[in-house]
């Protein structure tokens, strides 16, 4: 899954999407978390209740979670198949805080040496 | 613009038909949640005069199932029928259905006048002026139950309480609907046979809030949306990118910083 990637265009961008990202990962997370417990509560699927309310806000702020991470994937250079795969983890309960861990520390990663690898190439210009 | 950009297009179209037809289902389901919500809600409705809701002949109104309403008219005893089986409180029986000739008009309404267990409990009403107050409810669905589905048979019997029977039995104009009496004004029904139970309305069950699935409705085609867009986006990025190797190739053979054509292609 983590196929090289074409270089980061836009440094700070990147880092901005990747803020934005982990906000909506811990937010999709523990909607998804709060969705289940109101299903649980209120004993099964389609009972009404608490969960009719909860289940459009749920996916509002799902919705709002693939587009973060459409948008960090287009900065850092993912390929389709590593966002669409990162978009079908907010179905799993409880795997968007540990994806979230994963792609933080990724790509700050690829930041930290993308900033190591600009300033060697610019220094020989002057 | 490279082939595999149009196969992924293919994919993305295929992928935005589905989710726009998903939204569509939801939009409907929303729609029919209203309807079931209106249907739920005319009971409380304050009670109306037939002639104020339908006229014979007429289109059953969407919002007519479970209004309560009031009429004025004579039964006629000789076009009563049975609806069988039926069942009222565990018991199987037979719903007791009288055309009342509705005044002024002289238009016939099928009144449930009520329920017995015997067909011999069924008696015909006296032929006096009454006020019928009850429920609403649209003809029942036609059946091909065999001979009982033919009110002309020996009994007077109906699987169902289909009104395109009904209008070939009784003559004059029908209404198209029928009413679950609950009260008549005086009590012809009890004084002819007081064994005869009043049925009530059928409670409509489940239902749920419509604007949910409108909100699905809406989060279908949303998607649908940015599954258009991340392919656009995708495009654009390649393009973008041969246009940098392009770029990236030229400087280097003419050896200017690469510092300078990175912040060229910060678009």
């Amino acid at each position: 899954m983590s196929e090289q990637v074409r270089p980061i265009r836009d440094v700070a961008a990147a880092r901005k999407a990747l803020g934005f990202f982990k906000v909506m990962a811990i937010m999709a997370g523990c909607a998804l978390v709060v969705l289940i417990v109101i299903i649980v509560i209120n004993g099964g699927f389609g009972k009404g209740g608490l969960s009719e309310v909860w289940s459009p806000i749920h996916g509002f702020i799902y919705f709002v979670f693939v587009a973060s991470i459409a948008n960090l994937g287009f900065k850092v250079g993912w390929s389709l198949r590593r966002m669409v795969l990162t978009m079908m983890s907010g179905f799993v309960p409880v795997l968007p805080f540990f994806i979230e861990r994963k792609v933080a520390v990724e790509v700050q990663g690829q930041l930290a040496g993308q900033a190591d690898q600009d300033a060697p190439v610019a220094l020989p210009s002057d | 613009m490279k082939p595999r950009w149009l196969g992924l297009l293919a994919i993305v179209v295929l992928v935005m038909a589905t989710f726009g037809m998903l939204g569509l289902w939801q939009l409907n389901v929303a729609r029919d949640k209203g309807q079931v919500e209106q249907i739920r809600a005319a009971p409380t409705r304050p009670v109306a005069d037939l002639a104020a809701v339908l006229s014979p002949h007429s289109a059953f109104p969407d919002d007519g199932t479970g209004r309560r309403i009031t009429v004025t008219g004579r039964y006629d005893g000789s076009g009563q029928v049975l609806v069988a089986p039926r069942r009222l409180r565990g018991q199987a029986g037979y719903w007791v259905v009288t055309p009342l000739v509705v005044s002024p008009g002289g238009g016939r309404i099928a009144v449930v006048r009520g329920f017995v267990t015997d067909p011999r409990q069924a008696l015909a009403p006296g032929s006096a002026e009454v006020t019928v107050t009850g429920t609403l409810a649209p003809g029942e669905s036609p059946t091909t139950d065999g001979p009982r589905a033919d009110p002309a048979s020996p009994a007077g019997q109906m699987a169902v309480l289909d009104l395109s029977l009904l209008v070939n039995r009784w003559p004059g104009a029908l209404y198209n609907a029928f009413v679950f009496a609950a009260t008549e004004q005086p009590d012809v029904t009890a004084a002819a046979s007081p064994v005869v139970q009043r049925v009530p309305p059928p409670a409509l069950a489940g239902g749920g809030l419509a604007w949910r699935n409108a909100a699905y409705a809406f989060q279908w085609w949303v998607f649908a949306l940015f599954t258009g867009y991340m392919w656009w986006r995708m495009v654009r990025d390649d393009h973008e990118d041969g246009r940098d190797n392009l770029k990236n190739s030229y400087v280097r053979s003419t050896l200017t910083p690469v510092g300078e054509t990175r912040k060229a292609s910060n678009v």
